[in-house]
């Protein structure tokens, strides 16, 4: 029996008898490979292992077992299988390690985007100076501007730019090594180097670089042993005139939880920041980045997108991608009503919270009664039409049931909910009146 | 009717047919848009970008969703994981670690470690080694990334960045739709005037009304009894 067949029939009385939950979140992800009478499972990190060992490995067991027909153990380890290994024809499972200090298959990876490029990058006057500074990098590493410090708010190009210097060091010079990373990974993997007993690596692959393009490094705050292997490979990138791109959220001097002989190192070189883009550059941002994606977008809709998001490029490029998916999806041309419609995903506030107090409150205030009014037993009609539509409106605006909407209007029954739905219902179509109170009650409600 | 229900109820054995949620049991209604970006997304149709944040009152349908991308990758033979954060309270962050080896990671109830510095640092790392690696990210959350209540801007930007999608629970009708298609899934016969009967006498939210019907399959097949109003009356 060939590993993935064992594990598969272990995996459809599993999926019989667990949860979805439990299935979806604890089994799919394991990866199996039978050594003989061994099932081996990898996990993809130690929680989901420790977990899975300690609930439902017996049962694993026990199925494979049953499965198998003869003994059978099974192993639970951390890891995988590699995406290029088949399951079951090249077993050879690797321990998660870091990243960044594996050996490339095809030479060194270096994490660099290719489509962050200067062509790709729109200037305007909240980056003009940043980029320049990052060209003039880009086309002299290791010069004057080093380390080239970019500061600025969430989602304004600063990783863009970064990268945009890179690629433009990689088109002079394809020999030179040039390493992206977020310094969250840095971090991460320095933690993986020292467990592993790999941190000699990790320091050689940092040392050794041409250029390191380092990502927020206000994620670095606190943590002192990252800080201090940090100011090691910075101090020794630099004296071998080798480039440093850092960005951070804020000044260098601002950074808080950071070692001030980091702080005033990174402030050493060029410093530069980036302010939000005015409105014509998000404009432009946004026609360039249709454009990319094969959509001609009128300025008319970019001004129009342009002025509901203003506080950063990331989120500009979602609504517009947004926009886009939903020409396609609908086959609509890309006007102002289908931005507008778009857009309230991204934009819109959670639903309101709409309660029968609420309806009931917002009912009484409209026609000018009590809340009392519409719980009481009287049928006079200035009470009793207020009283169907604020059912009609709880059974339209909330998930309660309807006996529970009738206890709430003083212990009705339910079928008087359904007489009043059908009443307003019918209401609205014959009395102009009923549609366009029914109607401002809606948009009073926030609905 | 098939027979009357004994003094002492048969116990159900496991042979009902699975309804587990898929694309194909999923009734789009208005969520159609949304609905369409899912089934793409989780088949790893080419193009950027590498997350798709859906946003919805409960019972709209993003569990479903979530838990049928996943159900769907896997079935393409690819690694693909559901968490529900809503029980965060028993996981650590750790939880994330190494998931961007995942083809598919779908995260159900943001909201509930939004605010939580520790979840957010942990979120915000996978989406970056996420995007590194080539893995997607199916998020969802009870409101979108701006009303979240997230505490670092960073992470709140990511979730946007890619296609954001407010789902709609069903109306009446298409609740009625719903809970015919739920039941034919299982085999179950549900007369219209049954259907009628659940909606307008229990809570009308589908999660809740899934789950009824839930225990009605099994206690109708305990019983051995068909499903009429008597008898859901009778189970109330």
């Amino acid at each position: 029996m060939g590993p993935s067949s064992l594990w598969n029939k272990c995996l459809i009385q599993l999926e019989e008898e667990l949860t979805a939950q439990q299935f979806n979140t604890w089994i799919r992800p394991l990866q199996a490979v039978q050594d003989r009478h061994v099932l081996r499972l990898f996990a993809p990190n130690r929680f989901v292992h420790d977990w899975v060992k300690e609930r439902f490995a017996e049962r694993i067991a026990s199925l494979a077992k049953q499965n198998h027909g003869e003994p059978c153990a099974i192993s639970i380890e951390v890891g995988s299988l590699g995406a290029a290994a088949p399951v079951g024809l090249s077993p050879s499972p690797v321990p998660s390690g870091p990243a960044s200090v594996r050996p490339a298959a095809g030479g060194f990876v270096g994490n660099l985007s290719p489509d962050h490029t200067f062509d790709t990058h729109i200037e305007g006057k909240s980056n003009q100076l940043a980029r320049a500074a990052a060209r003039q990098v880009g086309e002299n590493p290791g010069g004057s501007y080093n380390p080239l410090f970019i500061y600025g708010g969430v989602g304004l190009g600063k990783t863009h730019l970064m990268h945009a210097a890179g690629n433009l060091m990689l088109e002079r010079n394809p020999h030179t090594k040039i390493a992206y990373v977020h310094s969250e990974r840095f971090v991460a993997d320095m933690v993986k180097a020292l467990q592993h007993n790999a941190i000699n690596a990790f320091k050689k692959h940092y040392r050794s670089l041409d250029a390191l393009l380092i990502d927020d490094i206000q994620f670095f705050s606190g943590k002192e042993r990252s800080q201090e292997e940090f100011f090691h490979t910075f101090n020794a990138l630099l004296e071998g005139q080798r480039q440093l791109i850092i960005t951070a959220d804020r000044f260098p001097k601002e950074l808080t939880g950071m070692e001030e002989r980091l702080r005033s190192r990174f402030g050493s070189g060029l410093t530069t920041s980036i302010d939000p883009p005015e409105l014509e550059t998000r404009v432009a941002i946004l026609i360039n980045k249709a454009l990319l994606q094969g959509v001609v977008l009128s300025e008319d809709v970019a001004f129009f997108i342009a002025r509901h998001v203003q506080s950063n490029v990331r989120e500009l490029e979602g609504a517009l991608c947004r926009v886009i998916a939903s020409a396609s999806f609908t086959g609509r041309p890309i006007d102002h009503e289908l931005a507008n419609e778009s857009l309230r995903d991204l934009l819109a506030f959670r639903d309101r919270l709409v309660t029968i107090n609420n309806i009931q409150k917002t009912v009484a205030e409209y026609y000018k009664i009590r809340v009392s009014d519409l719980h009481s037993k009287s049928r006079a009609r200035q009470l009793a039409r207020p009283r169907q539509m604020a059912m009609a409106l709880s059974k339209e605006l909330t998930s309660q049931s309807l006996p529970g909407i009738g206890d709430a209007f003083g212990g009705r029954d339910h079928t008087t909910v359904i007489h009043a739905c059908r009443k307003v219902a019918e209401l609205k179509t014959s009395d102009s009146r009923i549609k366009e109170d029914y109607s401002n009650l809606l948009r009073i409600l926030g609905v | 009717m098939t027979g009357r229900a004994s003094a002492h109820p048969q116990l159900a054995l496991n042979v009902r047919l699975r309804d587990d949620s898929a694309f194909d049991n999923f009734l789009a209604a208005r969520n159609a848009e949304a609905f369409d970006r899912v089934v793409a997304f989780a088949a790893g149709a080419p193009g950027p970008p590498g997350l798709l944040y859906l946003w919805g009152e409960r019972g709209a349908g993003k569990t479903h969703l979530l838990e049928a991308a996943c159900r769907d990758r896997h079935a393409r033979g690819e690694r693909c994981v559901y968490l529900p954060l809503a029980d965060a309270g028993q996981f650590a962050p750790a939880l994330l670690e190494e998931l961007e080896q995942q083809a598919l990671v779908c995260l159900d109830d943001l909201d509930a470690v939004a605010g939580e510095r520790v979840w957010e640092a942990a979120l915000f790392a996978l989406i970056e080694r996420a995007k590194a690696s080539g893995a997607r990210l199916l998020v969802a959350a009870a409101a979108n990334p701006r009303h979240l209540g997230l505490v670092m801007p960073e992470l709140r930007t990511r979730l946007g960045a890619g296609g954001v999608y407010q789902l709609h629970a069903l109306n009446d009708d298409e609740k009625l739709s719903a809970l015919g298609q739920r039941a034919r899934q299982r085999g179950l016969e549900l007369p219209a005037e049954v259907a009628h009967y659940i909606l307008a006498r229990h809570a009308r939210d589908t999660h809740a009304v899934f789950a009824l019907l839930d225990r009605l399959d099994r206690a109708a097949l305990a019983a051995q009894r068909r499903l009429t109003i008597p008898f859901v009356r009778g189970f109330e």
